[in-house]
């Protein structure tokens, strides 16, 4: 069995250089191990837990200190992306609540309805909000082995809280939310279904179940799909705006490109998508807005080695 | 010029941890945790003592952890005599340049 805090350490030790590791991580992870053993030996399972809990908090201070200490960037970047966070998801939510607006019968539960869409904003803004942190965070720098190794980490987490989220997490907070409204448990829509069960719907053709909707359920499982990967594309396009020479052009490219891609899904609605069909395929629609961010990734990435 | 850049200052926590350090001469961060009766917290204490041991005031060596407990070696610190110096300076400060409160 692993002592409490290895897997901590090991984590730790590949995001910080090992001066770091020897004077703020291993002593916290130390005293934890300690503290842990002796609650252990003297037989309270509570206070071991609560040791865990405790350290645990402990070992993310310390972790944020030592990551951002002496990188004002670093500092600047959390501030930017949580500032951008905030009134985005607002929005988002706004936007799903304006356009529901006449079917919102269960007003006294306002704060619930508000709870359960943030898990469907999230799919948009954190990906946005990773890929605008790490631009103003690594912008105009060479980008050193540690700084790859955090950015290749945060890539794979947030690429993680994207798959669960858009796979599983929104299409439970949807349900819930349309149970509430109802004030009873109603036949599950696309946005209520996982992953699995929309791909189900698409490749095995199961039965419709009039809650569809006007688009085919092809759309819906690619729009999963492309905004699961979404931050992985973001991130692609913040590293090429990052590393170019021509700042204020990237820096205008970036932004503008991260504002469409957020148009794309909170200020579009369903009856345009429906006319957009007469001219593409449903698939290549949801698959769009991603497009959009690898164009201008790569026309960064063109623009710096010509210019 | 102005006075103020000219006195001596330092910040409470690092004067507290120097006080507790001169008092047991030596501490693990959790012990320090528990000895300051909740004035500081574990989340904090590990960074301000690197700063500290940066700046020179106070010393630390590792120390195997006790065989039952096994785990990572605990780190332990001293106060050095820099630090000594640092504290006793900052509390003649605080006695001698503390304004007395209005009559």
């Amino acid at each position: 069995m692993t002592r409490p805090g290895a897997r901590l350490r090991s984590l730790a030790s590949r995001l910080l250089d090992p001066s770091s590791m020897e004077r703020l991580i291993d002593p916290v992870i130390a005293d934890l191990q300690c503290e842990h053993a002796e609650a252990v030996r003297h037989g309270r399972p509570w206070r071991a837990r609560w040791v865990r809990v405790a350290s645990f908090i402990a070992f993310c201070k310390v972790a944020a200190v030592a990551l951002f200490a002496g990188n004002r960037r670093g500092a600047r970047a959390i501030a930017v992306a949580l500032s951008a966070a905030a009134p985005l998801t607002a929005l988002a939510i706004c936007a799903v609540l304006a356009s529901t607006a006449a079917t919102i019968h269960s007003r006294g539960n306002m704060v619930w309805l508000v709870l359960y869409l943030v898990p469907q904003a999230l799919t948009i803004t954190l990906p946005v909000c990773l890929a605008l942190g790490l631009f103003v965070w690594i912008r105009g720098d060479g980008v050193d082995r540690s700084a790859r190794r955090t950015v290749l980490w945060l890539m794979r987490l947030a690429l993680l809280l994207a798959v669960a989220n858009t796979g599983w997490i929104t299409p439970a907070a949807n349900t819930a939310f349309r149970n509430v409204n109802a004030g009873a448990a109603l036949p599950r829509g696309p946005n209520e279904l996982t992953f699995i069960e929309l791909g189900r719907r698409v490749y095995q053709g199961s039965p419709e179940t009039g809650l569809d909707g006007p688009l085919p359920m092809a759309f819906w499982f690619n729009a999963r799909l492309s905004l699961a990967i979404a931050p992985v594309l973001l991130c692609v396009l913040a590293l090429a705006g990052a590393a170019s020479r021509r700042r204020r052009p990237a820096a205008v490219v970036v932004v503008t490109t991260l504002a469409a891609f957020v148009a794309c899904y909170v200020l579009i609605p369903d009856y345009d998508i429906v006319a957009l069909m007469r001219w593409l395929p449903a698939t290549a629609i949801a698959w769009l807005p991603n497009g959009l961010v690898m164009v201008a990734a790569l026309s960064v990435a063109t623009n710096q080695r010509s210019g | 010029m102005s006075t103020r850049s000219t006195v001596p200052t330092l910040p409470p926590k690092e004067a507290l941890i120097l006080e507790l350090l001169v008092q047991e001469s030596e501490l693990y961060g959790l012990q320090l945790v528990a000895a300051s009766k909740g004035r500081l917290k574990r989340g904090t204490v590990y960074v301000t003592l690197g700063r500290m041991e940066e700046k020179g005031f106070i010393a630390s060596r590792l120390e195997d952890a006790p065989p039952e407990a096994g785990g990572l070696p605990r780190r332990i610190y001293e106060v050095t005599a820099f630090g000594r110096r640092v504290l006793s300076a900052y509390e003649h400060v605080v006695r001698h340049l503390t304004p007395e409160p209005a009559r």
